[in-house]
């Protein structure tokens, strides 16, 4: 081995398995120092997952049974930033979009609030819709922040009576691909979450089972960026 | 050649033209254990799959990154008393018999800058970018990878 140029001339004829491409989107577990710390992980997240679950629960009973009765009563845009702002939502901020709810009957208005951190409101308009804007979407600092605003809207009745209504809304795809949750008050006054992590995406309640398959399914397909 | 990826496709093609240089370094890295050189490489283009969007130089990332999974389970091995030769692992050897022998009187540290300069005939220069080093390291590395492997080569021919 006098010569070091040829050292390594028998590399030339090899090449990689071919299952290392299958691989490369499932980390190998044995290099992982969280690996050993896994069952530990899991039994306490699960542990903290049930305590959550419970006191979510409890929250929303005690909800339920002290929100006044909803009012029936047309909110303006004012209105709505009032009672979000009475609720420790800052960040919200009239725009066009918002403006645009002025007047309307507040069953027409259907609120998304995300939880991305930082302030965005957008139109949202409904499937079939002649394209009037309907409502607006306000971006909240946090679950517990948009749970809050949830129990404002439903204090105030911004409900809609139009079955069917789930959306794909535009912060759902612009923010595919990156960690984020959006919460959201569907169709009598039910609780949705949209949210991915990377390449999983998840939700939570929706209007009815096969809608947010739907969703999920385009979901899904949208945030699958690698395929080997 | 740098590969700036921003799109998730990337990956993929960033794998189809430095996936067989990075096993073979890897391999030569792990002393020719072929599967350590295999997991290392899928771990590591596993997490330039999660980081890619950071990444600005994939080549030298995966280099360092794969390097750096390979040395440290060869240590991690080494500690628990688990070293395993290449030579005894039971599946096909990739490897000559003459190069693992002379990989096995290298460190994982000088076999890679074996490799980079040799094989892959880059200057040390470019050696130091790839692998994170300093200019001065590379040298003294290759250095010593030559003494090590002179002395070797003069033992088998004393005997």
């Amino acid at each position: 081995m006098s010569d070091f140029n040829h050292m390594f001339d028998e590399l030339d004829a090899l090449r990689p398995p071919d299952r290392i491409l299958h691989r490369i989107s499932l980390p190998a577990a044995r290099f992982s120092t969280a690996a050993r710390w896994r069952p530990a992980v899991r039994l306490a997240l699960v542990t903290a997952g049930v305590v959550l679950l419970i006191a979510a629960l409890a929250l929303a009973a005690h909800s339920r049974t002290s929100a006044p009765a909803p009012s029936n009563q047309p909110i303006t845009a004012d209105g709505l930033l009032a009672a979000m702002k009475g609720h420790g939502f800052v960040h919200v901020q009239r725009d066009k979009g918002y403006l645009n709810c002025d007047g309307m009957p507040a069953d027409a208005l259907k609120p998304r609030l995300s939880v991305t951190g930082e302030l965005d409101v957008h139109p949202l308009t409904l499937p079939g819709d002649t394209g009037r804007t309907l409502a607006t979407l306000a971006v909240v600092r946090s679950p517990a922040d948009a749970r809050r605003c949830a129990r404002t809207v439903l204090q105030h009745d911004l409900r809609i009576h139009t079955p069917g209504a789930v959306m794909l809304s535009p912060t759902i795809l612009k923010f595919l691909g990156t960690p984020h949750t959006e919460a959201g008050v569907t169709v009598d006054g039910q609780y949705e979450i949209f949210g991915s992590v990377g390449r999983i995406v998840y939700y939570g309640l929706a209007v009815n089972r096969p809608e947010a398959q739907q969703v999920e399914q385009h979901l899904r397909a949208a945030a699958t960026p690698f395929a080997p | 050649m740098e590969h700036k990826t921003a799109d998730t496709q990337g990956v993929g093609s960033v794998y189809a033209s430095l996936g067989g240089e990075i096993w073979r370094a890897l391999l030569v890295v792990a002393g020719g254990r072929a599967d350590l050189a295999e997991d290392a490489a899928a771990e590591a283009f596993s997490r330039f799959l999660v980081h890619r969007h950071e990444v600005r130089d994939a080549r030298a990332w995966l280099y360092r990154t794969g390097s750096r999974i390979v040395i440290d389970e060869l240590r991690r091995e080494r500690r628990q008393g688990e070293e395993i030769d290449a030579g005894s692992v039971d599946r096909p050897q990739l490897l000559s018999s003459g190069l693992t022998e002379a990989l096995r009187a290298l460190t994982p540290e000088q076999r890679l800058c074996m490799f980079l300069t040799y094989h892959m005939d880059l200057p040390a220069r470019e050696v130091a970018r790839l692998t994170g080093s300093s200019l001065p390291a590379v040298k003294m590395r290759l250095n010593r990878a030559r003494r090590a492997l002179r002395e070797q080569l003069r033992e088998v021919s004393n005997v």
